[in-house]
């Protein structure tokens, strides 16, 4: 068997390669596995897993405040498409700003806030459908 | 005359017997799947023909339940060393095939044979768990193999490095051996780990929940914070492997992977002034500042979907190995909470005690407040991350990029928990508290007269002390520079402090709030 790296629109796969004789069957005398090379280190995962079901509490399409803050600004309009990663609105906490991006695709729905409002955490402030 | 040609034979016979493990189909089966077997995860791991097996043909001493007609390969667990770059590293490696990977006391015995044989060699192990847990048959001597294995992960701590990877079922009890290791790789899909799993659970308590939700690697990865490293597959997890191995020594009297050989470089890197907002406060993705900081960008980032809050992680600084905490703004306002408090306190614990140094990159507005917060113990939370600091002798360069407010500035290595040399860009906020709040207090009585007074007030009050320059006045710091000096500075910090010598009074251990 062979490791290979193959990178398709920027996206890195790995294969593993094996020759096959006419049978289909493994052929004889290679290693049956991938051989060890020093320079076969791959990079370190860089895509976050999807949390479990559990870390979407408040259902699909809910974007809530990840933290206990005040509304800035709300960063989008009732009616708007937006696409995954789109800024949303902007709660200001710690001292900070922190920006609240659509998790997915979608349409906004509902604005549920506006801003000087004192948000909990974990509070709905858009809904998108 | 030569040896016997019987002999050879029958050794090259007992070998092939062993080599097969739970028979060559069930072999098969499992890369048909696209699961290695535990020796091809060996194979994988060590460079080709370094493999030195301890124990093959070690047998189980089982006489019930018909235990006694049965042969199980190797015991279920293949044992040995094998190089790893250009250092010998051991490994054990638990068969599925053989009875499950179940341990019994053979088994055990094998894994605590080759964990003493790595503590005093002063080489790394590599602990590769697939079983289904202990092997009923041998009743408690099972359950005592467990606890021999559970006191030699406790007794090599410290001493050399254990990584566990998690790459089938790892339920009760036998979880907790990964657990006392240092870091733990989790293959997803094809790996659960959980104490009670969801049938138990919902027989004790009526609770209804699924294996996704209590013992994926997705579940550990970022809501338990029990492992360090989700891999897509066997080999994904075993390239993780080796790219620790990279970073870290093979035991704590030995200094990491240093490459001193290259040239010191003091050229200012304009990008990171450019990776400042002007807005005080917009975030800065930290994990961009750690990117121009590190040599080729390349940083293992260590805990990456646990407590996002906080980013710790190994890279080289102009070729010195460092252990990096970065409170990250973009997340949670970069506030310290329980979750970040753990995960760091626990990777500071880790360079100490390796010889890698520490960089701490601080921009935190404080530690998070909340009803939640409080009653879930920050407080003995955060104090780990201060214990943590405070303990740690290794060399310890601090740069203060924007906020540092009050609790958390002490936390994330001032000067004053013992950081060696500390550095703060010109946006440096270091103060007691924020303006706001501070002016609240210190002029309670004119703002209740005149409301209007307080934004005039907070704006001084922020000219005032939102700087660098009332700490550097005092003392507190080192220099301030421009983002762009960082790397340089940073990396002739670490040069100059490689040296450092630091001992503490002789003591058992100290008493961290766990």
């Amino acid at each position: 068997m062979k490791k290979l790296r193959i990178t398709v629109d920027g996206k890195v796969f790995e294969v593993v390669v094996e020759s096959l004789d006419e049978q289909g069957n493994p052929v004889v005398g290679q290693p049956s596995v991938p051989a060890f090379q020093q320079t076969s280190i791959a990079p370190p995962p860089t895509s976050a897993p999807k949390p479990a079901a559990a870390a979407a509490p408040a259902g699909p399409g809910t974007v809530t405040s990840p933290l206990a803050g005040r509304i800035v600004s709300i960063d989008c309009q009732l009616g708007q498409k937006v696409a995954s990663g789109a800024q949303l609105a902007t709660v200001e906490a710690m001292k900070m700003n922190t920006f609240v991006y659509a998790e997915r695709d979608g349409t906004v729905a509902e604005i549920h806030v506006s801003p000087a409002d004192v948000v909990e955490e974990g509070q709905v402030l858009v809904t998108l459908s | 005359m030569a040896i016997k040609k019987e002999l050879i034979e029958e050794l090259e016979a007992r070998r092939e017997k062993v080599l097969a493990g739970g028979g060559k189909d069930k072999l098969e089966a499992r890369r048909k799947k696209g699961l290695m077997t535990a020796r091809d995860r060996l194979d994988n791991l060590f460079q080709a023909g370094t493999f030195m097996e301890f124990g093959m043909h070690a047998q189980h001493a089982c006489h019930n339940f018909g235990m006694e007609k049965k042969e199980l390969p190797a015991d279920g667990v293949v044992t040995g060393t094998g190089y790893v770059g250009d250092r010998p590293v051991a490994a054990y490696s638990e068969d599925f095939t053989v009875a499950g990977g179940s341990l019994g006391a053979m088994h055990a015995h094998k894994i605590c044979e080759i964990m003493d044989y790595a503590l005093q060699s002063g080489m790394p192990v590599v602990c590769i768990n697939d079983s289904g847990g202990a092997r009923i048959q041998e009743g408690v001597e099972s359950l005592s193999g467990y606890g021999k294995v559970f006191f030699k992960n406790v007794y090599l701590s410290g001493v050399v490095p254990q990584i566990a990877v998690i790459a089938g079922p790892c339920a009760g009890g036998a979880a907790y051996s990964p657990a006392l290791t240092d870091f733990q790789v989790m293959v997803k899909d094809q790996a659960n780990m959980f104490i009670t799993g969801p049938e138990v659970i919902f027989a004790a308590t009526g609770q209804k929940c699924t294996m996704a939700e209590v013992g994926s690697a997705a579940a550990h990865a970022t809501i338990s914070g029990n492992i360090h490293f989700v891999a897509d597959n066997d080999a994904h997890a075993l390239a993780i492997v080796k790219k620790l191995l990279s970073f870290i020594p093979s035991n704590n009297i030995m200094d990491p992977p240093h490459d001193l050989t290259q040239p010191l470089v003091l050229d200012e890197d304009p990008g990171m002034d450019e990776l400042v907002p002007e807005d005080s406060k917009n975030p800065i993705n930290v994990k961009d500042v750690i990117g121009r900081l590190v040599d080729n960008a390349d940083f293992l980032e260590v805990q990456m979907d646990f407590a996002k809050n906080i980013v710790v992680g190994f890279g080289r600084i102009q070729g010195i190995v460092v252990g990096i905490i970065a409170n990250q703004s973009a997340v949670k306002a970069g506030a310290i909470d329980i979750d970040a408090s753990d995960k760091a306190a626990r990777f500071i614990r880790f360079c100490n005690i390796f010889n890698i140094p520490i960089v701490t990159l601080v921009d935190t507005g404080g530690f998070l407040p909340g009803v939640a917060q409080e009653r879930g113990g920050i407080i003995r939370h955060g104090a780990k991350m201060l214990f943590a600091y405070g303990a740690a002798t290794v060399p310890k360069i601090t740069v203060i990029l924007r906020k540092a407010y009050g609790g958390a500035y002490l936390a994330m290595c001032s000067q004053d928990l013992g950081a060696d040399l500390v550095f703060a860009w010109p946006t440096a906020e270091i103060a007691v508290m924020g303006a706001e709040g501070a002016v609240k207090i210190l002029y309670k009585r004119e703002i209740d007269k005149d409301p209007a007074c307080a934004d005039k007030l907070i704006a001084d009050y922020r000219a005032k002390f939102a700087s660098p320059y009332q700490a550097a006045g005092k003392g507190l710091i080192t220099d301030v520079i421009r983002p762009a000096q960082t790397r340089a500075m940073v990396a002739m910090a670490l040069r100059n402090t490689l040296s450092k010598r630091e001992t503490r009074p002789p003591k058992k251990h100290g008493n961290i709030p766990l």
